[in-house]
């Protein structure tokens, strides 16, 4: 297994500096730049200064050039300075992937609780009155985009109930920045995320669930005499795993890159947020910093999908 | 507090559908209120000591104290609190003092001589000194501000003698160079390259006093990263930051030894909050008010109108919206065109439509608020909306519908006219606009095609290159304190996105800052002239000059004389009831 990790790892790389040739040449055949954009004219020879400033962070450079210094810069530890927010591209990014970290690992573990229980609750009892009302509940919860549910959560539980924070990462006073502050405030988007999200978990989980416990082998386990439980613990909640880890690798992936929509509503300073500022504003060192980061999350979701392969159904070894 | 803003070229900020949604949600109590009006706040009573302000903040900021060591302009809301400029603006953008006592010129207006305020103090305690502006100028002048740290406003001294050496790293500070002279503690010249009387108001007045016995030790390669920076312990305005809660809040106590005498508040709290869900904090209660420059939506401001919580105010904004052209072009060539379409488009309608009466019809470079604005009592032409009279101009410059054709025909090549109007994509405002406008101008024979809108980059890039596939284009212009027109106007400058190259129109501006405009009188002349013959060659569509919108908790008191154009000031005199 620590092999195949490692081969994984190296393997991961190649498509990194792919991933990175992509945005960067994407990026720079969008007209315009952040420089190019200043427009304030109290400043008396912008022109000169747009110049200087191209100059000074080398956009005059050809394009190979330029990506190799940005390559070999970053490596370093230099990640570069945020043209549009006038601060260095690291003091602009870690926080924010901090943030988007407390909030993604926050609403998988609710999507998680919610969704799989309630699925493996659905495939036990099927057809069930519960299963039912459960299923219909399911299907609404993820058919509302979630930013809506978000604007519900926000004014019930937070605007009249005063039960959560609806704004900002951390809040205000002695506690502030604290972990409990963190996870306080990260609760109603987690949970905007997660309603919608359980619903699918739900789905997966009731019909693998159901799909193992009518296989042979579930048949089998039963006829040899082994107790209900026994044969759902061994047989079916492992098998009927499988595609469950499938999507908690992407979902990891996904949540890297933050939820744009979502931090707007909940002003949370994360990921999804300053990559769209970068974007519009043709911040090159913020969205190849972004971009690098969320495809290191993506791949490195996909790897823990596949380790959790090799955990939940033993008959996995990874050579 | 108000001090000098970036001056800019933008389209209007984005008004989400969501928010809409939000504040349809809030309470229907506020029918009962009568406080309506666009000017809802009066405030009486005596002050109390005491309370928090909750102020929200809608756009990101970066936690950087060091006025402008950040460029952006949120973060100027965050130091403003806490960092005092040498002068300060009236309603009608008058400068007047305040850590500068008094000023005066000599030396052909090249030497400025600036008493400070000899009551002015640090939050320490110690006084602010000369030495503290001479801290000010050498950095915001120097080689590592203006490279290192990329910052975008070195040219605040650029007309001192010696700040090209300064620039360059040649020369470390002013008083070295003959741009700087400290007559004592509280009084000092400085020399410019030239007289130029826009330099006070435009550049001087936003000198931010820094704390040379905090800052001056430390190198000006450090201050990016220094804690000060973080979380300055020494201030020169009305609030001293006590917690930065990285992006998301920072909260402010009192300052004690504040200059303008200690402040009724005691405590300030600002959030950065998300726009949608910011009237709803606000009816709520969650957030006493919204700061300057994040103006509330329409719709929301005219629901909490009525809401008998809150006090609703309506100013002036810093800009004007307009429609550019590229008046190089042949096409637009012919001053009776352009006269013609600043008569055909319904300024008032728009206004009524899109801000709900929110603003004024705009006709001149300089809004009507500004001392230096001109009226039609000098002689503007207001372009009250009339599409007859812009259906004759047209006929007498030529410019005709052939028999059985829909649209006028360019008069010089007989061909039909087609103009492509382009605007910046997101804004539902901006789209309502120029389907308006699109659809004056298209009433009075003109085809103007709406285009598809544009990233705002791209659609800059196109007008900057002189792309072929658009002729016109929406823009919103930011207006400084100062209303020198240089910038933008001048032929040569990269503001002046119209490409209007006119000597008669540099000239005019010359005038504005010459020898001759020291003398107030004469420069309000001149800028009536100027005016006077934009007004005339219209080189762009003026619009309107919109309001800024603010609502804000009943109980909290703030003085009619603190509403100043784009903003308030004077927090010091604000209070909460208990």
């Amino acid at each position: 297994m620590g092999t195949y990790i490692l081969r994984r790892l190296l393997g991961m790389i190649p498509m990194l500096f792919a991933i990175t040739v992509f945005v960067f040449l994407m990026m720079h055949a969008a007209p315009g730049n952040a420089i190019e954009s200043m427009l304030n004219p109290r400043i008396k020879d912008m022109a000169a200064l747009q110049a200087q400033l191209i100059h000074q962070n080398g956009l005059d450079k050809p394009l190979p050039v330029q990506y190799v210094d940005w390559l070999g810069n970053f490596i370093r530890g230099d990640w570069g300075y945020s043209f549009a927010q006038g601060v260095p591209v690291r003091q602009l990014v870690l926080p924010a992937l901090g943030n988007t970290l407390i909030l993604a690992a926050l609403a998988e573990v609710f999507i998680l609780l919610i969704g799989v229980p309630l699925g493996i609750w659905q495939a036990r009892r099927p057809y069930s009155l519960f299963d039912t009302s459960t299923s219909i509940v399911n299907i609404i919860l993820f058919s509302i985009p979630y930013y809506i549910i978000a604007i519900f959560l926000i004014y019930f539980l937070a605007i009249k109930l005063h039960v959560f924070p609806s704004q900002n990462a951390v809040g205000t006073g002695p506690q502030a920045g604290s972990i409990v502050d963190h996870l306080y405030h990260a609760l109603l988007p987690a949970l905007s995320i997660a309603l919608a999200s359980s619903a699918v978990y739900s789905r997966y989980t009731r019909g693998s669930m159901l799909d193992v416990s009518r296989r042979d082998f579930t048949r089998t386990a039963r006829a040899k005499g082994l107790t209900e439980g026994v044969v759902f613990r061994k047989h079916v909640f492992r098998n009927g795993m499988i595609p469950i880890v499938t999507q908690l690798g992407f979902d990891i992936g996904s949540l890297a890159g933050g939820a744009v929509i979502l931090e707007g509503l909940f002003a949370y300073q994360g990921m999804g947020y300053i990559t769209l500022q970068a974007a519009t504003q043709r911040d090159y060192n913020v969205i190849m910093a972004t971009s690098l980061i969320i495809a290191i999350g993506v791949l490195l979701g996909n790897l823990i999908a596949d380790i959790l392969y090799a955990v939940v159904d033993p008959r996995i070894r990874y050579q | 507090m108000r001090m000098m803003k970036r001056t800019t070229l933008s389209t209007i900020a984005l008004a989400a559908s969501v928010a809409v949604v939000l504040t349809g949600c809030g309470n229907d109590t506020s029918s009962t209120n009568n406080a309506g009006g666009s000017n809802s706040a009066v405030d009486s009573g005596t002050p109390v000591d005491g309370g928090t302000l909750t102020m929200a903040d809608t756009t990101k900021w970066e936690d950087m104290f060091i006025p402008y060591l950040n460029n952006a302009s949120p973060t100027f809301a965050m130091w403003e609190l806490s960092f005092e400029p040498l002068m300060s603006y009236d309603k009608s953008l008058n400068i007047k003092p305040n850590l500068a006592q008094s000023w005066s010129y000599s030396n052909g207006n090249k030497t400025l001589d600036i008493k400070l305020d000899p009551n002015a103090k640090w939050s320490d305690g110690k006084p602010i000194t000369s030495d503290d502006v001479l801290l000010f100028m050498n950095f915001i002048g120097s080689k590592v501000y203006n490279t290192t740290d990329q910052g975008e406003y070195g040219y605040l001294v650029q007309p001192v003698v010696g700040s090209e050496k300064i620039a360059s790293g040649a020369a470390q500070s002013f008083a070295n160079t003959g741009g700087f002279k400290k007559i004592s503690n509280t009084e000092f010249q400085i020399n410019f390259s030239k007289a130029d009387a826009a330099v006070l108001a435009a550049d001087v007045s936003s000198y931010i006093p820094l704390p040379a016995h905090v800052l001056g030790k430390i190198p000006f390669s450090q201050w990016m990263n220094s804690d000060f920076n973080k979380k300055p312990t020494v201030v020169s305005s009305a609030y001293i930051p006590t917690q930065v809660n990285g992006q998301s809040s920072v909260e402010y106590d009192e300052n004690d030894n504040y200059f303008k005498g200690k402040p009724h508040i005691s405590h300030i709290v600002l959030k950065y909050v998300s726009e949608d869900v910011l009237p709803s904090l606000i009816e709520n209660g969650q957030v006493d008010m919204n700061i300057e420059g994040n103006n509330l939506d329409t719709d929301s401001f005219l629901k909490m109108e009525k809401d008998p919580n809150l006090k609703t105010i309506a100013q002036p904004a810093m800009s004007y919206g307009f429609v550019g052209m590229k008046v190089n072009e042949p096409k637009f060539q012919n001053v009776q065109l352009r006269q013609a379409m600043e008569y055909a488009i319904d300024k008032q309608a728009i206004i009524q439509g899109v801000y709900k009466g929110l603003g004024k019809p705009a006709y001149g470079p300089i809004p009507y608020f500004d001392w230096a604005a001109a009226t039609s009592a000098d002689g503007m032409n207001t372009y009250a909306y009339n599409p007859t009279k812009a259906k004759q101009l047209l006929e007498q410059a030529g410019y005709t519908i052939p028999s059985g054709q829909k649209w006028r025909i360019d008069p010089k090549t007989g061909k039909p006219l087609v103009f492509h109007l382009v605007y910046s994509s997101g804004s539902p405002e901006v789209q309502a606009i120029c389907t308006a406008v699109a659809q004056n101008l298209q009433a009075v024979g003109l085809n103007v095609q709406l285009e598809t809108p544009l990233d705002f980059n791209v659609m800059l890039k196109k007008i900057e290159t002189n792309d072929s596939s658009l002729d016109m284009f929406f823009l919103a212009n930011g207006i400084g304190t100062d209303p020198d027109p240089r910038g933008s106007w001048m032929s040569t400058d990269p503001g002046n996105l119209d490409s209007w190259k006119d000597p008669k129109n540099d000239a005019l501006i010359d005038d504005t800052f010459g020898a001759k405009a020291f003398n107030q009188t004469y420069r309000k002349q001149a800028f009536v002239k100027w005016q006077l013959y934009v007004n005339q060659q219209v080189p762009m569509l003026f619009l309107y000059d919109r309001d800024d919108t603010w609502a804000y908790s009943a109980k909290v008191h703030i003085p009619a004389d603190s509403w100043i154009p784009g903003g308030y000031t004077n927090i010091q005199d604000w209070w909460i009831s208990q």
